[in-house]
């Protein structure tokens, strides 16, 4: 059938639409921009600026009180040994929760799935009760599990150990090995719910034909788990990876209420220092450099996450 | 030709307008002082001892009299809440006051007060008026009132000091010094008897713990240059006195490590109810918190008080402490109206002796402990003698912060087990000098 071009006007046609009027605000992207680029200047920009500065200086919280600009700051932190410990501690802590974190996530999630698929019931529920975790301030997760590491009989834990026929004595928060551990499972029990809603968001991007198309293939539930949905989820992994490291690079609030970084400095993670050295010290150039310090660790995890992204795009 | 309407479009001259306007409003709260109106005064607590206080009565009494304030007064009082992190909210004012922000009257810890006078107004002229005298406080809380002698610039109207618990069942006489304390309660921490103490990372740990031990010997915190003067010398061997006492009586077994993560005085309370101690150092307040937490016996039957044990010298000491009021604002007629408010509710005879007997306090001011309205326990004439006898404020100098929260990273450490006196000690001068 031959097409036929239609060569009657096109509603319309004959009017000419005025030429839009290219006026200053709408031509220019940058007017647009400016309310965003103020704030983010006022609020990200100069504040980052203003504590680089500090580092370099010895100046305290008051006010008024004369400082000295000075390399000092950083040197003081270089030659102590306390600094290198609180970075021993922080990268202890972070190692220990993260990895813990993403795997206790990653399971949950599984199981969820898993049960989802077979049509159990209760599983909104425990996702709920498992996000709840994430939901309470960290100041109120240091209360709860200092009532749970109390060490007398009158403890929680210690009072199930002794039931279970072990002291009721055990020192959680007072041993400076056992005051770390606990630390970092009650930051675990924090942060695996976060985790375990980013890899449950990650197994349902895979296409349901992949694992049909494993099945067919003969994988085992072992091999469809590391040979396929793994690497599916390598991007959601990634950055549940990069936000745990960066959020427990920065987490003090908890370890403040629970230990307040002892016994000692047992548990004195970086950004706990940040705070000592400003608030209760109060040197904000020491606690100004220490502070750049910690943000140039979490560029140092972003970027690396980039060049992660950028392989992985690359290779796709 | 038809022009369409101006005002479907934007010019540059309205957005820039707009844009202005909200950068004027945005900005304006920042530029105003903190808290006051024209004829009001920002009044600023911590939560404890506003209208926020988790004690009922505590709460209930600040809203009757502040009702019956407003009444009376052209002024008005606007209350401000700040932390429940004492430190925090301090470290704040002192912030707030060096740059000229601070609320017109506010809430300081009588420690940090040296640091804070400088910003803060005369308020002597205001005393007679508010029928006050300096004199009636006790000389060592009047020193902090008064920088300068004759210049006043704050309002002490709580204190408290540390003291030494004993069981009187368990304990015949109460130790003189922490060696004798240690070997007495060795054959009852057999029996599952312990001696407490705060040993953890807290102001308190060391204003109870290792302060008074320390001063016990003669030895200052700092030098006539403001330096901590336990570098070497008898300050050194002070100090180290101090944390050998705390470790043997850990290595003894008479105090549990747990002390290490006692922050408070307050977080000895469950092991005391419980039955389980033979001797505490604690705060004067605890003894009325204890009797209320007891319900089947009374405390001050079963416990006596004693003075802070030394170490090894005849000279008891013991650490006072407290709250101040200061008026941070230039305006003459705010600080009157301000400390009217504050007179009335927590300085003036009635108020004192009503908010020290809601609290647990001791008052600074000694006529009080003569009035019907402070309701005292049986141990306040022991703690009012104490005051005097022994009491004593923690230093004010520009590096007092530094030092004690390095001792406290000490005194946790030794205590824990972590590292020994020696180490622990030579550690922190790391710190504090390099």
């Amino acid at each position: 059938m031959a097409t036929t071009v239609s060569t009657r006007p096109r509603p319309g046609a004959g009017r000419q639409r005025p030429a839009a009027r290219r006026g200053p605000v709408s031509g220019s992207p940058w007017l647009w921009l400016m309310p965003l680029g103020t704030v983010l200047l006022l609020v990200l920009v100069y504040p980052v600026i203003e504590i680089v500065r500090l580092s370099f200086t010895d100046a305290s919280l008051v006010s008024g009180e004369p400082y000295s600009v000075t390399a000092d700051t950083y040197a003081s932190l270089l030659r102590g040994t306390d600094f290198r410990h609180t970075l021993q501690v922080t990268f202890l802590f972070v190692l220990a929760s993260v990895v813990f974190q993403l795997l206790l996530g990653l399971a949950i999630a599984l199981l969820i799935n898993g049960a989802e698929k077979r049509g159990l019931r209760g599983v909104v529920a425990t996702r709920a009760v498992v996000l709840t975790a994430w939901a309470i301030p960290g100041v109120i997760i240091g209360v709860i599990w200092s009532l749970l590491y109390q060490e007398t009989g009158s403890g929680v834990l210690n009072h199930g150990l002794s039931l279970l026929g072990f002291s009721g004595n055990t020192p959680f928060l007072s041993d400076p090995d056992n005051a770390l551990v606990s630390v970092v499972v009650a930051n675990i029990w924090r942060g695996t719910a976060l985790s375990m809603i980013l890899c449950y968001a990650g197994i349902k991007t895979v296409p349901e034909q992949v694992y049909e198309a494993a099945r067919i293939d003969g994988a085992s539930r072992l091999q469809t788990l590391f040979r396929v949905t793994l690497p599916m989820m390598l991007p959601i992994l990634t950055m549940n990876l990069v936000l745990a490291t960066v959020e427990t690079f920065n987490s003090f609030d908890m370890v403040l209420s629970l230990t307040g970084g002892g016994p000692g400095t047992a548990t004195q993670v970086l950004a706990l220092d940040v705070y000592d050295q400003i608030f209760r010290q109060l040197n904000l150039g020491r606690g100004a450099a220490m502070a750049v310090v910690l943000m140039v660790i979490n560029i140092l995890v972003i970027g690396l996450y980039v060049r992660l992204i950028e392989r992985q795009e690359r290779q796709i | 030709m038809r022009h369409p309407p101006s005002g479907s479009v934007l010019s540059r001259r309205h957005l820039l307008r707009t844009g202005g306007a909200a950068a004027a409003l945005a900005l304006a709260p920042a530029c105003a002082s903190s808290g006051s109106g024209p004829r009001s005064a920002g009044w600023q607590a911590i939560p404890p001892y506003s209208l926020q206080a988790p004690d009922p009565k505590r709460a209930a009494y600040l809203e009757r009299e502040l009702a019956a304030h407003r009444k009376r007064s052209a002024y008005g009082i606007q209350p401000l809440v700040s932390s429940n992190d004492t430190s925090a909210a301090m470290a704040k004012l002192l912030l707030q006051a060096s740059q000229g922000r601070a609320p017109d009257i506010a809430q300081v810890d009588s420690y940090i007060f040296g640091r804070v006078a400088r910003y803060a107004q005369p308020i002597g002229p205001h005393m007679e008026r508010l029928g006050l005298k300096p004199a009636d406080w006790f000389p060592s809380m009047r020193r902090e009132m008064e920088p300068r002698p004759g210049d006043i610039r704050g309002l002490q109207f709580t204190s408290d000091l540390r003291v030494l618990y004993y069981r009187k069942d368990l304990v015949r006489t109460p130790p003189a010094d922490w060696d004798e304390m240690t070997g007495m309660a060795e054959p009852l921490a057999r029996r599952g008897y312990s001696v407490l103490y705060p040993a953890g990372r807290s102001e308190g740990a060391v204003t109870t713990t290792l302060w008074p031990a320390y001063w016990s010997r003669g030895a200052e915190l700092f030098d006539r240059a403001g330096e901590p003067a336990f570098v070497s010398g008898k300050g050194y061997d002070a100090m180290l006195s101090c944390l050998q006492a705390v470790q043997r009586s850990v290595d003894a077994g008479v105090s549990p490590r747990r002390v290490a993560g006692y922050d408070q005085e307050d977080d000895e309370n469950p092991d005391i109810v419980a039955g389980r101690v033979a001797m505490f150092l604690g705060g004067s307040w605890q003894a009325a918190a204890l009797d209320g937490l007891m319900k089947d016996e009374n405390f001050f039957r079963r416990w006596g008080v004693a003075p802070m044990p030394t170490l090894g010298g005849g000279r008891h000491v013991s650490a006072t402490g407290g709250w101040m009021w200061a008026a941070f604002t230039k305006d003459e007629k705010k600080i009157a109206a301000g400390l009217d408010w504050v007179g009335s509710a927590y300085v003036s005879d009635r108020g004192m002796a009503t908010w020290c007997s809601l609290g647990g306090y001791l008052p600074p001011r000694q006529s009080i402990y003569e009035r019907d309205e402070y309701k005292q326990d049986p141990f306040t004439p022991v703690f009012r003698d104490h005051i005097v006898r022994y009491g004593r404020a923690r230093p004010s100098d520009r590096k007092y912060q530094d030092v004690s929260h390095t001792m406290q990273i000490a005194l946790s450490s030794v205590a824990s087990g972590t590292a020994g006196a020696t180490e622990a000690l030579d550690q922190a001068l790391g710190r504090l000098v390099g």
